[in-house]
């Protein structure tokens, strides 16, 4: 009986101890976000000094977005426009970004390279993720200006001015480039981690049954690395589409043409001065949405394909 | 049981609170919008409604402890404080209150946010003083958010030029600011480009070659032949256009139409880019436009008032500095004008009159406007302890000081070769008008955003000319929805 009571006593701790966490997030995060859902469904926004609503008027804000001849449209899907971008943008800086972090990750923990000087490479390759995002965009944007130093090495060597924020293909690049550069030191050193917790001997086996470094990576290294690839992928997927300081700061919010605005830019548009918390409140819920959609799918492709060897381990063993 | 529920709650939660972070901002400001309960002022942009009315009461006094101002940039308050600080009390404090005019920053999350509960903030935080620029002083004129310059006890406005005057006026003809700075916008031209090009540097020689807009285009075509651009950027010209419009961007019933003086910007501005005469690519506020007034620009000629020789002309002070002149050009305009205006609920109406008036009225104060020298650094709204490394002279608005300079034989610009500016500014800023029905409470959307998607439109980021007003149009259903097109 005493013992009895003395467990339950504890499980109240468990729950006291996280219960800050709770608060916290209910009055920081859940709140804001129902209320996002709740005023995406009137019409409210400011007008000068005066606030327009909240007036309800269903899901008016929704068809808005995609009517084409919508005050929001006229004549282009501006939220299709600014998803495909955003995903574009993202791909662009993703996928080399896996790859590369990836090679890196292998590279750094292998126990046969035995690279020197692992820290100071380590420290050096996270460095651009501790710049901010603005900073690095406005570097960039001086960088590659028309008078910028890159076009002046161009001039120098007898090119023409090369406008990279005129072009969308130029302009989406250096969005991805930043990106890439800024999460790829983040990326390599949770995938070492992820490389360093899978069991030493399994790589000396594999070593002592002679299989080739191309072996052990598909074999030992990718199956037992898919938990933390699943999680770089979703954490990447989630931090993709809400892109936005690198794009505004860089192309001012989607040039050229729209084609470099993201979900986010096009979201800070209808909020960040004219606060219009309806349309704002119809694309945030959107985004919800979309980042809930895609994070399953990646979730349920990366998952399920090697759960299944792992269950016959199991079984072996 | 009770774990996989919360595990599971803790996954939700997390996955929430990612993909919610950007909804935080979205409805945690929502809070804050409300308190405009008392605001006022007009919901379409065109027409004002009644709030103006001429009984209205309004909350001045005189017992604050510190001075608030809003401001959006450091030059007034260089200004401020290198000249009319030391006639305030010595105890009275100074506080700033800023946010940048881009994007209408300053409108929409600094004033449009404080001023109409000002009566109610705290002592400290009344905003006892805000600035204003012609593209939006009719919103806050035709408010009950800034009070009428009589009830601040200002009498005397004889020295003022007359469209300062209009243009602060509400809709029961009470004027509600002051500007310290009349802008009569002018051409201004590169000495030595205009010696190889036409002969001469002149100012009357020029001004009789480019007083029509045929001759400026054929002056363009001349320059282009000697390997130099007419303007820099093909935006350039935009309020030499649009300042003199005798049509509203929009219509009695809220409808955006293109006014001639836009069309005819735009089509002149379209054949300079087809014949090379101008750079498609370099923006108006551009390090490409700003090169080209360096020593080793190719731009013939720019259009601004005396600000733009400060702040708009990029190292032109330090390279090019004395090889331009001015002279009226083709269309004689204006360009900005900073309004002081006093906000409603002000407890410190006293040292607001002090300061109007000394700008407008103390001729010390407009003498040493007009000079632009001795001025106090200022950098982030705080004295950096240092002296101003450039001299700001002003176009001021005091008729009396205008003529003295005018006819002072001594005075010229250094930036323009010694010429007599306000003498030349002078003869024309009279003829500037300024009819309140003309302009909208956003002519900031319409005098920058337009001119800037059209800009687009040359640099080539957008395909043609529909592109790029529908691409104003979604940016004009941010600011007001219920326009139409």
């Amino acid at each position: 009986m005493n013992k009895k009571h003395k467990l339950v006593s504890y499980a109240k701790w468990g729950y006291i101890f996280i219960a800050p966490f709770f608060i916290v997030y209910a009055v920081a995060t859940l709140v804001p976000l129902l209320s996002t859902f709740y005023y995406s469904l009137f019409e409210y926004r400011v007008q000068g000094f005066n606030v327009v609503g909240p007036n309800f008027v269903g899901l008016d804000n929704y068809k808005m977005l995609f009517d084409k001849t919508s005050f929001i449209n006229n004549g282009q899907l501006q939220i299709l426009q600014s998803f495909k971008n955003t995903m574009i943008m993202w791909v662009m800086g993703a996928v080399p970004q896996f790859v590369f972090s990836l090679l890196l990750a292998v590279i750094f923990t292998s126990a046969r390279l035995r690279i020197k000087g692992q820290r100071f490479f380590k420290t050096v390759i996270y460095m651009p993720n501790l710049i901010m995002a603005a900073s690095f965009a406005m570097l960039f944007f001086v960088l590659f200006g028309a008078v910028g130093p890159i076009n002046q090495i161009i001039a120098q060597t007898g090119g023409e001015t090369v406008y990279f924020f005129n072009q969308t293909w130029t302009a989406r690049t250096l969005v991805a480039f930043i990106n890439f550069l800024m999460w790829f030191g983040n990326t390599t050193i949770l995938l070492m981690a992820g490389i360093m917790g899978i069991d030493q001997s399994l790589f000396e086996a594999a070593s002592i049954d002679g299989a080739t470094s191309i072996q052990v990576f598909g074999k030992i290294t990718m199956p037992l690395l898919m938990p933390i690839l699943v999680y770089v992928a979703i954490t990447s997927l989630i931090g993709g589409l809400q892109m936005f300081d690198v794009p505004q700061i860089l192309t001012n919010g989607g040039e050229p043409a729209g084609t470099c605005s993201t979900l986010i830019t096009m979201l800070n548009g209808y909020i960040s001065t004219t606060k219009n918390y309806g349309v704002a409140g119809a694309i945030s819920v959107l985004v919800f949405i979309v980042t809930g959609v895609l994070s399953f799918i990646v979730y349920k492709t990366m998952v399920t394909s090697p759960d299944k060897p792992k269950k016959k381990a199991k079984k072996g063993v | 049981m009770k774990k996989r529920i919360l595990a599971a709650m803790i996954a939700a939660a997390t996955v929430l609170s990612l993909a919610g972070c950007k909804d935080d901002t979205t409805s945690g400001n929502s809070g804050d919008s409300n308190n405009s309960g008392s605001g006022s002022g007009n919901s379409g942009a065109n027409s004002g409604d009644n709030s103006g009315a001429s009984d209205f009461q309004y909350t001045t006094s005189n017992d604050g402890k510190t001075l608030v101002i809003a401001v959006w940039n450091d030059e007034w308050i260089e200004f401020f404080e290198s000249y009319v600080r030391d006639k305030l009390p010595a105890d009275l404090n100074v506080k700033y209150v800023q946010k940048t005019n881009d994007g209408a920053a300053y409108q929409l999350e600094l004033l449009d946010q404080k001023l109409p509960g000002n009566v109610d903030a705290s002592a400290d935080d009344k905003i006892d003083l805000f600035l204003a620029e012609a593209d939006y002083i009719k919103k806050y004129a035709w408010s009950n958010l800034s009070v009428p310059i009589d009830k601040v006890g200002i009498t005397d406005t004889s020295n003022c030029y007359q469209y300062t005057l209009d243009a602060a006026k509400d809709q029961n003809g009470a004027i509600k600011g002051l500007s310290h700075q009349a802008c009569p916008s002018a051409m201004i031209i590169r000495r030595s480009i205009a010696r190889d090009v036409l002969g001469t540097d002149d100012p009357d020689e020029l001004q009789s070659k480019l007083d029509t807009w045929e001759k400026y285009e054929d002056v363009a075509k001349q320059c282009k032949d000697k390997g130099y651009y007419m303007t820099a950027s093909p935006v350039e010209t935009y309020r030499a256009f649009a300042n003199n419009s005798n049509q509203s961007y929009l219509t009695a019933d809220n409808k955006f139409v293109p006014t001639d003086a836009f069309n005819n910007w735009f089509d002149q501005a379209q054949k300079f880019v087809d014949n090379g005469y101008v750079i498609p690519t370099a923006e108006l506020w551009s390090d490409e436009k700003n090169a080209q007034m360096g020593k080793d620009g190719k731009m013939f000629c720019c259009f601004g008032p005396t600000w733009y020789f400060s702040f708009s002309m990029g190292t032109a002070q330090a390279e090019t500095n004395g090889d331009w002149v001015l002279i009226p050009g083709p269309a004689p305009h204006f360009w900005g004008g900073t309004w002081m205006m006093c906000a409603n609920g002000t407890d410190n109406v006293d040292a607001v009159k002090t300061i109007m008036d000394a700008f407008i009225n103390d001729e010390e104060v407009v003498t040493k406007l007009v000079e632009g020298k001795d001025l106090k650094e200022v950098s982030n709204q705080a004295l950096t302890g240092n002296p101003r490394s450039q001299d700001n002279p002003q176009f001021p608005n005091n008729k009396k000081i205008v003529e003295k300079f005018a006819n002072d034989a001594s005075y010229g610009n250094p930036f323009l070769g010694s010429q007599n500016d306000i003498k030349l500014l002078g003869e024309f800023v009279n003829d500037i008008k300024w009819d309140s029905s003309l302009h909208t409470t956003i002519d900031q959307t319409f005098n920058e955003t337009l001119p800037n998607d059209m800009e687009q439109y040359f640099a080539g980021k957008l395909k043609d000319k529909d592109a790029a007003l529908n691409q104003f149009y979604t940016d004009l259903g941010k600011v007001d929805p219920s326009i139409t097109h």
